[in-house]
């Protein structure tokens, strides 16, 4: 009934999919049979989804783990049968059906299911069209090594000083987040970040602080435009907001939210600098490094994982190796000089580099290390340009693919900008466009576009349990579940001022968002206050409070998923979800009250 | 000029990409009746939209392979 995974601290049982389905199946059938002739209340719905969120959440953390497709797939079949018996007797659908027969029916299908317009009432499919093509622009652009051009260049700017160069990378990621999937860009942000971090000799607990505040920056600080986080999207298609809300309500949040991170980054890092000439020769060359690893292997590897694949083969001098890495020096460099013998190192530069590489990057390693010593610093720089020379041709290929990459923004950019003015043009096709032509700048790299593919949609599958979620509670808001709790809060504003029941929506979703997925809490909290009065501000706190939420915990968001599994990774695999709390409740507890504060100021100004 | 020319198929597949979407998507955006243009693009006009790029990829592949001297010698020679 259930597999053991193979983790000795803390085993894993996987209960297998099929029998949950089984269980969901029998559940359904109950339903059906009880509830055919006297239809539940639409609470039973209500209840049945949130047990599936909880579930989720349940499911994902414990040991007992259930895939979480299987969760939601699973589910809808129960909610489906509930579902029917409460609304059919009463809906238009069987009216016509009555006097039309099947053709009533075929239309229906025909309108809702084969029309875009009918899927995205369902299951926002638009919106999740639209994230597909982001998916695979981003997979691709990351493939042309944009992100670390722009950072090295930034370094060289600010002359090595760390706290200018990670805010401006910072910044430049807040407002690409807004446009950009905030899930492809953490992924890309974080591996700069580390390379410079680890550069600059930063401690390790400094780097887990900020790897997890890349999380703030592109779930808290991208809040400024819908279009980089899916929840917003979700928030902005069934309340019908347009960007003038984001860039009127949300983007004054990100902002306050980006001088919050400022000062934390700058007690952090302010003494910190990287000296720009003891940067070597692969550290220089970060971007061509990564793009020859991906043309010649398509395994989307850097260097610090073929470290941690190659550690096993030092033997005893795994701690040291790992020690000097640690300490801000080269893997390669790390190698030679921890003593690790030289066909481990060969085979290790001819894996990332190549085998012309081998000889060269040996050679310049062990002059570095002698640098004091006369005549040794002119055969390093002899090396150099040798080296140089080698990547000459994928740097010209790289800088050929980011022209692709940077021309793929105009269509893009134009399309959203078509999207906010003509709300009929769909959103997904500016994605789609963007990723067809960002896609025209690796295709001579067969393994490069090959891996850019794979790596897309590997990460799309992570959004598929959404959709019967989504479709859940489509179903809710048919049957009038939410028309009950638009009357709440709509009681509770009269009541309290809406004012402090918009900060109480912000907590609220701030913790639901900590333990849950934030498009779910989107979608569900944005039903409740749709047409309301006081529409915008509710909107506003609600995105505010997931968006903070979601960094708070190590499961809050897809971001914070990603930025944990990495801390695990590359970090520290001791690293525990309250050793993440624990970091981050200070920068949370600070994000809430700015939060709380200019609720209350946006609620002065704009009233409604 | 290098870059030029590394880039010259990929800008005549760009011209080619950007024909299609316009064909695709103009009449579905501008002429759809009621400005009802999310239902017009309906499923295989969506379907056609997301594959293009990668039908585009395919095509540029087959002329990679056509260009290869070894398919040349295999085909265009016993022709010849």
């Amino acid at each position: 009934m259930s597999t053991e995974l193979k983790s000795p601290d803390n085993p894993l049982v996987e209960i297998k999919s099929k029998w949950f389905y089984l269980f969901c199946i029998a559940i359904a059938v109950l339903i059906g049979l009880f509830t055919w002739t006297t239809p539940a209340d639409p609470n039973l719905m209500g209840i049945e989804v949130f047990i599936t969120i909880i579930a989720l959440f349940i499911f994902g953390s414990i040991k007992y783990r259930i895939d979480k497709n299987a969760v939601t797939y699973g589910a809808l079949l129960v909610i489906l049968a509930t579902f029917f018996p409460i609304w059919w007797p009463k809906s238009e659908l069987r009216q016509e059906f009555m006097g039309s027969g099947w053709s009533a029916i075929a239309t229906a299908f025909k309108e809702n299911i084969l029309t875009l317009h009918g899927l995205e009432g369902l299951v926002h499919a638009d919106t999740m069209l639209f994230i597909l093509g982001l998916t695979f622009f981003v997979g691709v652009i990351s493939q042309t090594r944009l992100l670390e051009t722009i950072s090295m260049n930034i370094l060289r700017i600010f002359e090595g000083r760390i706290f200018p160069t990670v805010l401006l990378i910072s910044g430049l990621v807040s407002f690409a987040s807004g446009i950009m999937d905030g899930v492809s860009m953490i992924g890309l942000t974080i591996r700069v970040l580390f390379i410079i971090l680890i550069m600059a000799k930063v401690r390790q607990d400094g780097i887990k602080f900020i790897v997890m505040v890349s999380v703030v920056l592109t779930t808290v600080c991208g809040m400024w435009l819908a279009y980089g986080e899916p929840p917003n999207l979700i928030m902005k298609s069934n309340l019908g907001l347009k960007d003038s809300f984001f860039l009127q309500y949300a983007m004054p949040m990100a902002v306050a939210a980006f001088m919050v991170v400022a000062v934390f980054l700058f007690r952090l890092l302010r003494k910190k600098e990287i000296p720009l000439d003891e940067l070597d020769v692969l550290e220089q060359n970060i971007a061509d490094v990564r793009f020859l690893r991906a043309e010649r292997k398509g395994d989307g590897k850097n260097l610090e994982d073929t470290l941690m694949e190659y550690s096993g083969q030092f033997g005893d001098k795994e701690s040291r190796v790992m020690g000097l890495y640690h300490e801000g020096n080269h893997p390669i460099s790390a190698m030679i000089m921890a003593g690790v013998n030289k066909e481990t190192t060969h085979r290790f530069i001819e894996e990332c580099l190549g085998k012309e590489f081998t000889a060269p990057v040996t050679s310049y390693y062990r002059h570095r290390m002698k640098r004091e010593v006369p005549g040794e610093l002119e055969r390093e720089t002899a090396e150099t340009v040798v080296i140089d020379q080698l990547l000459k041709n994928t740097s010209l290929q790289r800088r050929a693919s980011q022209i692709w990459g940077m021309l793929a923004f105009i269509p893009f950019i134009v399309l959203l900008i078509w999207h906010a003015k003509n709300h009929n043009v769909p959103l997904f096709v500016s994605s789609t466009a963007g990723f067809g032509f960002a896609l025209l700048g690796i295709l001579p790299h067969p393994k490069m576009y090959k891996l850019a593919l794979r790596e897309a949609a590997h990460e799309y599958k992570e959004y598929l349990f959404l959709f019967p979620l989504f479709l859940s509670i489509t179903l809710l808001t048919t049957v009038g579940f939410f028309d009950q709790l638009k009357y709440a809060i709509e009681h509770g504003s009269a009541a309290l001022g809406h004012a402090h029941l918009a900060v109480i929506q912000f907590l609220f979703s701030t913790f639901l968002s900590a333990i849950l997925d934030n498009n779910v809490v989107a979608d569900f909290a944005s039903r409740a206050i749709t047409g309301m009065s006081h529409m915008y501000l509710f909107a506003v706190s609600q995105i505010a409070g997931y968006a903070t939420g979601g960094a708070l915990t190590h499961i809050g968001s897809a971001q914070s998923v990603v930025a944990y599994a990495y801390i695990l990774r590359h970090i520290d695999s001791k690293f525990t979800p309250l050793d993440w709390m624990r970091a981050m409740y200070k920068l949370g507890a600070v994000l809430c009250v700015t939060f709380i504060i200019m609720i209350y100021i946006m609620s002065f100004f704009f009233g409604a | 000029m290098e870059l030029l020319k590394i880039n010259r198929r990929r800008f005549a597949l760009a011209v080619i990409f950007a024909i299609a979407a316009v064909i695709l998507l103009v009449p579905s955006a501008l002429f759809a009746s009621d400005g009802a243009a999310v239902a017009a693009l309906d499923f295989p006009k969506i379907c056609l939209f997301i594959a293009m790029p990668l039908m585009l990829a395919k095509v540029s592949s087959l002329i990679e392979r056509v260009n290869q001297p070894a398919f040349k010698g295999r085909y265009v020679c016993q022709l010849s």
